[in-house]
C-alpha cells in the first residue's frame, strides 16, 4: 500500500512535519469566526461544564456497537490539548471514538479537493495526528504524549 | 424506483444497492454536514472471526430495509437500546446520544476506491434479527492502522441523511440532499 507510517525514517518524520506545519500556517491564515469557543493558550478561566463533560459519562456500549467507555483521564488531556490550541486555528469538529479516544478534526478545501487532520488524544494522553490528501495519501504522525507536545509549545514560545 | 434485489448471503451486493449505517451521535456530523472520522471507529469496524475477509463495518442495505418509516423505527430501536443501558444503570442519558440519521452510499460509490485503500466489497450478512443487515469488508488489513486509508476513504464517500430526508434513500440513496451539502460547501 502506498500510504506511509512515519515513525523511523528521521529524514522523512522532519518532512512530514515540515509539511503539517506548513498546512498549520494556511489554516492561521484563515479569519477565525469571532464566536470561536477554541480555549486557547491564554485562557485564564476553567468552566466547570464544558463540551468535554458530557464524555465523562460515556460507559461501555455508548454507540450500540460495543464502546470503549471514555476515561477521565483521556477528557482531561482532551480539554487540555483544546486549551493549547492557538485562538488563531479554526473551532476543530470535536467527537468521541467509539475506541475510547477523542478526536478533533479540521477539514481545508472543497469538497473534491480536501484536505482533513485528524488529532485523537487517547488513552494514557496519548496523542496521534493524521493528514489524509485528497489523492487519498496519508500521512500518520508518531504517537506522543500530551506532555511531550505541551514541552515543545513551551519551548517554541521561549525559543 | 429502487429495484428489489435478492442478494445472496456471504456475496457482494450489485454495485447500485444503497448501503447505510446509523448515526446515533450528534458530534459524529461536523458542523458542515459531514460524518466525522471518529464516527466510523470501534467495534462497528471490527476484525471478522472465520470470515475470508479480514475487518467488516456493520449497515445495512435499504432496499431490504422497508420504507422510510421501517428505516426510522430500526434506527430508533438501535438508539433505544443504547440509552436503555444509562437508564438502567440509574444514569442520565448523555445529550449527544440522540438519532442524527444515516451514513450512506451506494455501493459502487464505496468500492470504487483509490489504490492506496486496501480492496473493499459490501458483503449481505443478514442476522437472525436483521435481515437486512450488510457489512462493508476489506481485505488485506491485518492492524486497527490499516484501516485508516479505509477510513479517510469512508468519511469522503459516505454522506449523511436526517431523518426528514430518508425517504430519498429509497428514491436516490440520499443522493439529493448530498448534493445540496456539497453545493453550500463549495459556495463557502
Amino acid at each position: 500500500m502506498s500510504y506511509n507510517y512515519l515513525v523511523d525514517d528521521s529524514a522523512r518524520y522532519r518532512a512530514s512535519i515540515s509539511g503539517l506545519r506548513a498546512f498549520v500556517d494556511q489554516i492561521l491564515r484563515q479569519p477565525r469566526p469571532s464566536t470561536a469557543t477554541a480555549g486557547g493558550i491564554y485562557r485564564i478561566r476553567t468552566p466547570n461544564v464544558d463540551q468535554f463533560t458530557e464524555y465523562e459519562t460515556y460507559k461501555e456500549n455508548w454507540d450500540g456497537f460495543d464502546a470503549e467507555p471514555i476515561t477521565r483521564e483521556t477528557v482531561d488531556a482532551a480539554r487540555q490539548f483544546w486549551r493549547l490550541l492557538p485562538r488563531e486555528v479554526p473551532v476543530p469538529d470535536v467527537a468521541p471514538g467509539a475506541d475510547g479516544t477523542i478526536g478533533f478534526e479540521w477539514r481545508k478545501g472543497a469538497p473534491d479537493d480536501r484536505k482533513i487532520i485528524v488529532v485523537e488524544i487517547g488513552p494514557g494522553a496519548l496523542v496521534t495526528a493524521r493528514m489524509s490528501h485528497a489523492n487519498g495519501y496519508i500521512e500518520i504522525f508518531p504517537q506522543r504524549s500530551l506532555m511531550a507536545v505541551m514541552r515543545d509549545v513551551v519551548t517554541s514560545l521561549l525559543s | 424506483m429502487q429495484a428489489r434485489i435478492s442478494p445472496t448471503a456471504g456475496s457482494p451486493v450489485p454495485g447500485d444497492e444503497c448501503w447505510y449505517t446509523v448515526l446515533t451521535n450528534s458530534d459524529h456530523v461536523t458542523g458542515d454536514g459531514t460524518l466525522h472520522y471518529q464516527a466510523v471507529k470501534g467495534n462497528r469496524f471490527k476484525a471478522a472471526v472465520n470470515k475470508s475477509w479480514a475487518h467488516e463495518l456493520s449497515g445495512r442495505l435499504v432496499s431490504l430495509a422497508g420504507d422510510a418509516a421501517a428505516i426510522a423505527d430500526d434506527a430508533r430501536n438501535r438508539l433505544a437500546n443504547v440509552r436503555q443501558g444509562y437508564v438502567s444503570r440509574g444514569e442520565r442519558i448523555p445529550s449527544k446520544i440522540v438519532l442524527i440519521g444515516v451514513a450512506c452510499a451506494k455501493a459502487v460509490e464505496i468500492t470504487t476506491a483509490p489504490a492506496n485503500v486496501p480492496r473493499l466489497e459490501i458483503v449481505y450478512t443478514p442476522l437472525p434479527h436483521d435481515t437486512a443487515h450488510s457489512d462493508i469488508v476489506t481485505y488485506q488489513t491485518a492492524t486497527k492502522d490499516d484501516l485508516d486509508p479505509v477510513r479517510f476513504w469512508l468519511m469522503r464517500r459516505l454522506h449523511v441523511v436526517r431523518e426528514p430526508d430518508f425517504p430519498t434513500l429509497i428514491t436516490s440513496c440520499g443522493s439529493t440532499v448530498a448534493a445540496s451539502v456539497q453545493q453550500i460547501q463549495s459556495r463557502s
